[in-house]
């Protein structure tokens, strides 16, 4: 029988296993068509603007859900994706160019959206 | 993490079909009349210099002045009106003073002029019943254009609208000689100024709330503002009915309450915002009339004069706008996509409750507007994380904690089951450091147990056992795990992840390792393989599969450590993340050998503590006496022997339905249903354990008397550093402790 390490020791496994599952292609949809779906969206990580500690939270929650439903046969798809955080965004690139002594007006939209 | 999301499929809201979609969304609202432009009072915020939308606006309380200053009555020399405001800088935008009509001290001055102060303008008094006349001098000021019921004040009366800020908040032309000036610089000079007039009547003390940008922390500016509205009052209805009917269900259910509250007092939405980072606004206007063109492209003759020159509206979409979309947008849509007709409606939405108002209610009525259904049947809402002290984390406190620095001090793992044990929707919950290492700590059982496991099951084939060779241990283990899937997944189903994942770590430490495991050991060893194979197999067999069934109803919460166990404990198999959540089977319900073993560890508790306390050393085993009334309760103790003799240190094992014959010397516990005797002289050589508790005494005399004299020399007291000092008083307390109970000891066998 093949045996575990002496120690458990999370650095160990985590990295090697969760490119396992990525390369097995596990997390995307079931291919087969007949079960049934089941669906969560990621909230964009801006959109709630919260610490690091409530994103790790939020997914938590979320991927005990959907792997949950995908031991429980169903085809699951956990929906990830950004958002533009208009706001934070463009203030913070407008500090980091007046730091560099620019006016975001100076560039012009073309310019600035450079 | 180990989040099992499809990242091949990731969505920016402004990659080409977001934005698709939010430019098909824009320009439908738009037909359909629900999208308008409009001069409304909008949130400004002169620091980002941006309009932002109510839930935004973050209320705080401030200490601040109501501040009563006279408005000359013209043509009535020395007849004054006071108002009172707590914002004097606007009152360069003052276009009328109103009162309450049944307002008798006042009903003479109503359509009089008064003379605004420092400027060469005049205003009328207007009666308007918005006015309380019990507030203030029951006198208002009306500036329409800076403050939201002035302005629905000055549209009732036809009044204008002054603007006297700009957008950096610094005041323009319309504030006379105070132009250029900052509002709060303008609002000291103008209040001196009117002091030397004799003019400010009073200054007086005042808490008010005031509107906050939630980004940045600015006093948001209320301002007239040409902007795009989403008018709400159709679009939120059938958000609102899909809550009340229950098409929607909220989690918790009291964060209904706040949605009805929201949807109840819905304002139209400003969704212009002057950025230039967004969606821009899909609006052309004509450079030769003016007229406003809305369409997906630019348009290139203008439908009323002809005209072929245009420009876009320079204002981009409020982000939620595209946010609102995304249960949909991400799925293909506008485009009828087969992954639309797969995954639309999403069932679920996880999300802080923090963001009700700026997402899931927006989503919720842009599902039913644009799909016809809602996006998702539940939302399961979580709190705050907050810091040990019960602070929320954030920047200026330096108080956040970054999960990536707990992954590589304890593991992912560890971390996802720190966030979920205790969890209950919507509540807030508090991060301990020691909690992470109570995590880290299962995760070790569970890996240590498993190789004890594995070890023992060597390279031996293990066969499934007839049910007749089950033994009442395995049958019990075999009964709590099928119990506990069938109720992790009710709790599961109902989105009790807390609640569940309690469930299986109480299970795995306790019932699992803590027990079973140590029953099992008996029947696992070589001896006990080559005397009983049919019982070690059995064994054997139990261990592997609970252990197996185990890690599947652990593998949701803790994804990286069952799978690593899994795969190497049954290396035919590709992984556990795609294997089949245990089901409740009838076969593995055994009702009498789970009452067998519940007596039997009843019995072993009790045995423990009574060694416990009289010092008894593991390897003395005794003789152990039984006396049970009931009859199934002596079965019970007859069939669970073979569970709990070795963890009792017991000999043999007698049991009997009445106490006769039981050496007089003999100690007696009682337990549930039955009474339990042990042979004193068996467990204690009292001989000499008195010379042992003798010899202790002695000692501890001689410490005691070492201890306390240092502590009354004063030569130590004043030379020696604290620390030692406070070292040696702890020593004393220990010694008398020790000796409390060595005397305690000896009375008992003397
Ligand atoms: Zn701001
Ligand atoms: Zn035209």
């Amino acid at each position: 029988m093949k045996e575990l390490a002496k120690t458990y020791d999370p650095k160990g496994i985590e990295d090697r296993l969760y490119e396992k599952w990525e390369e097995k292609g596990y997390f995307k949809p079931d291919p087969d068509k007949s079960k049934k779906p089941f669906t969560i969206v990621m909230p964009p990580p801006n959109i709630t603007g919260q610490l690091h500690m409530g994103h790790a939270l939020d997914n938590t929650l979320q991927d005990i859900l959907i792997r949950y439903k995908r031991m429980k046969g169903y085809r699951t798809l956990w929906q990830p994706g950004t958002d533009h955080a208009a706001i934070s965004t463009e203030v913070k690139v407008i500090e980091s160019l007046k730091e560099k002594g620019i006016e975001k007006d100076s560039l012009g939209r073309e310019g600035f959206l450079e | 993490m180990g989040s099992s999301a499809d990242w091949s499929r990731e969505r920016f809201t402004m990659d080409k079909g977001c934005s698709e979609a939010v430019l098909s969304v824009f320009c439908k609202l738009y037909e359909d009349k629900k999208i308008y432009k409009g001069s409304r009072i909008i949130n400004w915020c002169p620091v980002c210099r941006t309009s932002i939308s109510d839930a935004e606006v973050e209320y705080e309380e401030q200490d601040g002045f109501f501040w009563h200053i006279n408005y000359p009555v013209v043509g009535e020399e020395g007849r004054f009106v006071e108002i009172a405001t707590t914002r004097p800088e606007t009152l360069f935008g003052d276009t009328a003073v109103a009162v309450n009509p049944e307002d008798d001290r006042y009903k003479d001055i109503v359509g009089k002029t008064l003379k605004l102060p420092c400027t060469d303008r005049e205003i009328p008094v207007i009666a308007d019943s918005y006015v309380d006349p019990e507030f203030g001098t029951g006198c208002v000021k009306i500036t329409p254009a800076h403050d939201p019921n002035d302005f629905e004040v000055g549209k009732r009366h036809h009044l204008e609208e002054v603007v006297v800020i700009n957008d950096d908040a610094t005041m323009n032309e319309n504030a006379g000689k105070y132009a250029g000036m900052d509002r709060y610089e303008c609002r000291e000079a103008l209040l001196s100024d009117l002091k030397a007039q004799g003019l400010l009547v009073k200054t007086v003390p005042h808490t008010h709330n005031v509107g906050t940008h939630d980004r940045c922390g600015t006093t948001v500016e209320p301002m007239v503002k040409a902007q795009w509205f989403v008018k709400m009052d159709e679009l939120i209805k059938p958000a609102a009915e899909g809550v009340k009917n229950g098409e929607v269900t909220l989690l918790p259910k009291r964060m209904e309450k706040t949605y009805f509250n929201w949807t109840d007092n819905i304002r139209d939405w400003c969704i212009s915002r002057q950025l230039w980072w967004g969606h821009r606004i899909p609006a052309y206007y004509c450079d030769d009339c003016g007229e406003i063109v809305v369409a997906k492209e630019a348009p290139t003759v203008c439908p009323k004069c002809g005209g072929i020159h245009f420009t876009q509206d320079p204002d981009t979409l409020d982000t939620w706008f595209s946010s609102a979309l995304w249960p949909f947008s991400t799925m293909g849509w506008p485009k009828d996509t087969e992954d639309l007709k797969t995954f639309y409606p999403n069932d679920v939405l996880v999300t802080g409750y923090d963001i009700i108002f700026f997402w899931v209610i927006r989503m919720i009525f842009s599902g039913y507007e644009h799909m016809g259904r809602a996006p998702f049947h539940t939302v399961l809402f979580h709190g705050l994380v907050r810091d040990d002290q019960g602070r929320k984390m954030s920047k200026s406190l330096g108080n956040g904690i970054d999960p990536l620095e707990v992954i590589d001090k304890y593991g992912a793992d560890a971390l996802r089951l720190t966030l979920v044990t205790g969890n209950a929707p919507g509540n807030d919950m508090r991060f301990y450091w020691e909690k992470v290492e109570a995590s880290r700590n299962f995760a070790n059982k569970v890996w240590n147990a498993s190789r004890f496991i594995m070890m023992n099951l060597g390279d031996e084939t293990v066969t499934e056992p007839d049910a007749k060779d089950l033994r009442p241990a395995d049958k019990w283990i075999l009964s709590l795990v099928n119990a506990l899937t069938r109720e992790m997944t009710v709790n599961m189903e109902k989105f009790e992840l807390g609640v569940a994942v309690q469930k299986v770590y109480d299970f795995i430490w306790e019932e699992f390792c803590d027990w079973y495991i140590e029953i099992a050991k008996t029947r696992t060893s070589a001896d006990a393989k080559e005397k009983d194979p049919s019982s070690a197999n059995a064994a054997l067999w139990t261990l592997k599969t609970v252990l197996t069934q185990a890690l599947k109803l652990l593998h949701p919460f803790m994804p990286f450590i069952t799978e690593e166990i899994y795969c190497t404990l049954n290396p035919e198999e590709p992984s556990i993340m795609i294997a089949s959540f245990p089901e409740y089977r009838d076969d593995w319900n055994f009702p009498a050998e789970e009452r067998t073993l519940s007596y039997a560890k009843e019995l072993v508790k009790a045995v423990r503590v009574l060694r416990n306390e009289r010092n008894v050393p593991p390897q003395k085993r005794s003789h152990m006496i039984v006396v049970a009334e009931k009859e199934e309760v002596r079965t019970a103790f007859e069939e669970g022997k073979e569970a709990y003799l070795r963890l009792a240190f017991a000999s043999d094992v007698e049991i009997k339905a009445e106490a006769a014959g039981i050496p007089e010397d003999a100690v007696s516990v009682v337990i549930r249903d039955a009474v339990l005797y042990i042979p004193m002289k068996e467990l204690v050589d009292e001989k000499k354990e008195i010379e042992r508790l003798q010899k202790e005494k002695e000692r501890l005399t001689k410490e005691l008397a070492r201890s306390n004299g240092m502590l009354k020399n004063e030569k130590f007291l004043s030379k020696a550093p604290a620390e030692k000092i406070a070292e040696e008083k702890a020593k004393l307390s220990q010694y008398e402790e020790m000796m409390a109970k060595v005397e305690e000891q000896l009375n008992k066998l003397s």
